[in-house]
């Protein structure tokens, strides 16, 4: 890296974007969780929502009737970014930029994101995109600007394909591939893990998923109903540290942050001798 | 692994090797395509320009393929002859 660009470097938010190919993986889950958990840290976060049409991360992080102005708001200048903002109420140093659930998605121009990032970047140290599924205009709007992803997947045929697709999408089409700077930094996040069918050998495990992407892995989160409960709360899974897919996000944010932490959650619980003897109903 | 899957997984193989056999396949095949050699159909095109000029081929009887194993880059060009040439 040039020292020009260094030190510009220096005056900017980290952007990540949380991203995916496949929906249904748990971006906005993943979304949620981890920038509550930068916020916990002590970090100035934002999370923004990127899905413009169909937002969600309002409902995931609990603050869907405080919603008045938008991202689309803000670009278009009918609204000041301090008006779209929602202060977390969980937690300290967090924000949520909200989508639009109704304007047409073209709004969405690199220009106007710029900008609101520009602005952004004088508050937050850490920005956090959730992604649309698919690999369409505001996929690829997300990514664009992106210094790290979040490459969420699925142990599942279709979602691993999707995330290779999305890795040459962030190889060729953002920012960093543009301009020929460093490159997005990638990070396998495997999520919907569920251990007992990995050691049945009815799921891709996280050695063949990594072997397959070719990219670090970040955290591996179990397949865990508490998931489905967080969000029936409105309340990121991050804050329910009893639960296996809190501590799973709890250990993405702490390794993101640069810890070094064994992986955790990747081995079926022990069984009794009547369950080795006679299996046992994943 | 119980003593029922140790009899049940002798049966059929395990999906996992399966899903990650095909997909090792396809990812392979998937990234060779767009590692940014947009111009091989062109290539393929004037390659047959030449050929034709001493023999009568037809546009299917060619094939171009670019393959990458570690440093190593191979062009590989099948052209196959009419008979009667």
């Amino acid at each position: 890296m040039t020292t020009s660009n260094y030190s510009q470097d220096l005056n900017l938010a980290r952007i990540i974007v949380v991203t995916s190919g496949k929906g249904g993986v748990g971006k906005t889950t993943t979304s949620a969780s981890f920038a509550t958990g930068l916020a916990m840290k002590g970090h100035r976060t934002v999370v923004i929502d990127f899905d413009v049409g169909l937002r969600n991360l309002d409902l995931i992080m609990g603050c869907e009737r405080r919603v008045v102005y938008d991202l689309i708001n803000v670009i278009n200048g009918e609204a000041a970014l301090h008006q779209a903002l929602i202060k977390d109420k969980h937690t300290e140093n967090l924000s949520v930029l909200p989508a639009s659930q109704t304007r047409d998605k073209e709004a969405l121009t690199r220009e106007g994101i710029q900008a609101v990032f520009d602005e952004l970047a004088k508050d937050f140290e850490y920005i956090i995109c959730d992604s649309p599924a698919g690999i369409e205009h505001g996929a690829l709007m997300a990514l664009y600007f992106a210094d790290e992803a979040i490459i969420t997947t699925n142990p599942e045929v279709s979602s691993v394909r999707d995330s290779d697709r999305i890795l040459g999408i962030l190889q060729s089409k953002s920012r960093r591939a543009e301009q020929n700077l460093d490159p997005v930094k990638e990070h396998l996040l495997l999520t919907r893990y569920n251990p007992t069918r990995v050691e049945m050998g009815d799921m891709l495990n996280v050695e063949d998923v990594q072997e397959i992407l070719a990219i670090p892995l970040l955290a591996v989160v179990p397949e865990s109903k508490d998931v489905l409960k967080a969000s029936n709360h409105g309340v990121p899974v991050i804050h329910q540290q009893a639960t296996d897919a809190g501590q799973a996000y709890n250990d993405m944010v702490a390794r993101f942050l640069g810890a070094e932490l064994p992986h955790r959650f990747i081995d079926a619980p022990k069984k009794g001798f009547f369950q080795k003897v006679f299996g046992s109903r994943a | 692994m119980s003593l029922l899957q140790f009899f049940k997984s002798n049966k059929s193989e395990c999906s996992a090797s399966v899903a990650k056999e095909r997909l090792q396949i396809l990812v392979a095949h998937e990234r060779l395509n767009r590692s940014g050699h947009d111009f091989l159909p062109a290539m393929k095109q004037d390659i047959l320009k030449v050929i034709e000029k001493y023999f009568q081929v037809a546009d299917n009887t060619i094939s171009v393929r670019l393959d990458n194993e570690g440093d190593c880059s191979t062009l590989e060009v099948n052209v196959q002859l009419p008979e009667n040439s």
